[in-house]
């Protein structure tokens, strides 16, 4: 592991999303304060509390998530599609990079896209709900740290996959957003039909976002343990995913 | 010019499904050499530089840089090769000396600017440097390639017709740089060109190519050798005739003698461009 090469190809992807930072950063934001104004103020007010939480206040955890993760996502497969189309994949190929250090390189600028969305949405939460400081810093840490890893980790292995934009941007409607929606962001387990409640815990989402809730406002639907075991498992899984694809070359060579 | 070999390729061969793109490659490059690597289009020798450089795995045959093989230490064989790729492009989003520097960041190397400034002044791109490289021409974009491949400063460069879409001043600006960079700088150059003129002018040996086969690797000057040289005869009928002589020993007296009215006489030296195409229409030359 050679430190200046991942640290460079970490560089590298933030510096490209940095570059374009009202597309990355501040559009997120602004479709977060969207949900806010609609499902926090005119919603809120008919569903008063769940869980003794207010409503605006439960679904800051998720709206977070949602954003976070979708560009977490984005940041390693466009950068992956768009070398392919551009032809600057010999970039990452000619340069001595093990499979260790562009798996890391890649994860860590979409962690840092993430994280960084995250901030500023919870920035925006605070206005409107108040809260500002966590239930558990670590649990709340972590699970910001998994969730964004999970979704880097998949946005690069889908970037390495695809051959076309409509492969990210298909993953992206079909796969993401509705596992996101239906992930327990706006409602709680408890308002759902039994069978629908069982078939939530299939969901990756539904653990990530009960795992942040309960690090963010102290109350979740399953012990949090399950939710950490859950998205760490998922989260080795795809980084040795990862480094398969990229110690093999797999779709990536000629 | 040592005798030392730094590039080796051996019954290389590479096939992708039913279709064989390299058959049986077989040469080598001495270190400070210039050598020119021709072919035909789907000669395969983008595929040769791709096997070299890591972006394709070979089916079989033996490749050394630096007496390495690429596919046990490619560590060691990309920090030594400098690739100039036959397509143009770089990332949209940064600027040349951006590029650059990550460019050496990938490759493990701490900044230097002073040399990456150095490349650009020399590939006359300094004043380009801080402006984003979507909006370079075409010949500063194709000099950018240059660069990149340069940034880390590899002892063997090469280069995957470079000239192509360059205009004459800065392909001889060009010629002038990587003569520099042999002398100066002690660079094994490599180049695949369709301008043979280019070999020619530029290459100690040529190896031609075709059909994913090594033809014939030789010096320039034993290839030209190896093409008779034409007498041109000129009548004053204002026919002109043409006669091949042999390179050794020109009997003037008995070729004019079939001529009564001879208006002029001039020889035409071969070029690698008839070689070339002697070699890569009838391959058994």
């Amino acid at each position: 592991m050679n430190f200046k090469r991942y640290s460079t190809l970490a560089w590298k992807e933030c510096y490209r999303f940095l570059k374009v930072w009202t597309q990355t950063l501040i559009s997120p934001v602004i479709i977060a304060v969207m949900y806010f104004a609609v499902f926090g103020g005119a919603l809120g007010s008919r569903i008063t509390e769940i869980n003794g939480i207010p409503y605006a206040l439960f679904i800051v955890p998720g709206l977070v998530l949602l954003q976070s993760t979708t560009n977490a996502f984005m940041n390693p497969s466009s950068s992956l599609i768009i070398m392919k189309y551009s032809g600057t994949l010999s970039d990452l190929l000619l340069p001595p990079l093990s499979a260790l250090e562009k798996t890391l390189g890649y994860m860590t600028g979409g962690i840092v896209r993430g994280l960084l969305v995250s901030t500023l949405i919870f920035a925006v939460a605070a206005v409107f709900t108040g809260k500002i400081v966590p239930h558990d810093w670590g649990v709340f840490l972590l699970m910001l740290f998994l969730a964004n890893g999970i979704f880097t980790l998949l946005g690069t292995i889908l970037g390495i996959w695809a051959k076309t934009f409509d492969h990210i941007s298909g993953f992206s409607t079909f796969v993401i957003t509705p596992m996101g929606f239906l992930g327990a962001i706006f409602y709680s387990l408890e308002m759902l039909p039994p069978l629908a409640q069982k078939l939530s815990l299939f969901n990756p989402f539904f653990y990530l976002a009960d795992g942040l809730r309960y690090g963010f406002l102290g109350i979740a639907e399953v012990d949090v343990k399950y939710s950490l075991i859950a998205s760490g498992v998922i989260f080795l899984l795809l980084f040795a995913a990862n480094f398969w694809a990229f110690r093999t070359g797999w779709r990536l060579k000629l | 010019m040592s005798n030392e070999v730094v590039l080796k390729f051996h019954k290389v061969q590479k096939k992708f499904g039913d279709f064989t793109a390299l058959k049986d490659v077989s040469f080598e490059v001495k270190k400070g050499e210039f050598f020119a690597l021709l072919g035909p289009n789907g000669a395969g020798k983008t595929t040769l530089i791709n096997c070299l450089c890591g972006l394709t795995d070979r089916t079989s045959g033996e490749i050394a840089v630096l007496g390495v093989d690429p596919e046990k230490d490619p560590v060691h064989t990309k920090l030594s090769l400098g690739i100039v790729e036959q397509e143009v492009n770089f990332d949209p989003f940064f600027t040349p000396m951006e590029i650059l520097r990550l460019r050496r960041g990938l490759f493990g190397l701490p900044a230097d600017d002073a040399y990456l400034e150095w490349i650009l002044e020399k590939l006359s791109l300094t004043d380009k440097k801080d402006v984003r490289a979507r909006q370079l021409s075409g010949g500063m974009k194709r000099r950018l390639m240059i660069a990149k491949a340069l940034a880390h400063d590899p002892p063997i460069l090469i280069l995957d017709e470079p000239t192509a879409g360059v205009d004459v001043d800065l392909r001889n600006s060009l010629y002038d740089f990587l003569r520099e960079l042999r002398t100066q700088k002690q660079k094994t150059i490599v180049l695949t060109t369709h301008y043979l003129e280019e070999a020619e002018l530029l290459a100690d040996r040529v190896a031609i190519q075709n059909l994913g086969e090594t033809i014939i690797c030789d010096t320039t000057k034993n290839l030209l050798g190896k093409k008779n040289r034409t007498l041109v005869i000129e009548t004053c009928e204002d026919e002109e005739v043409r006669v091949e002589i042999d390179n050794n020993s020109l009997d003037l007296e008995s070729i004019v003698a079939n001529y009564p009215h001879v208006k002029n006489l001039r020889i035409h030296e071969p070029k690698l461009e008839e070689v070339f195409l002697e070699f890569t229409k009838n391959p058994k030359s």
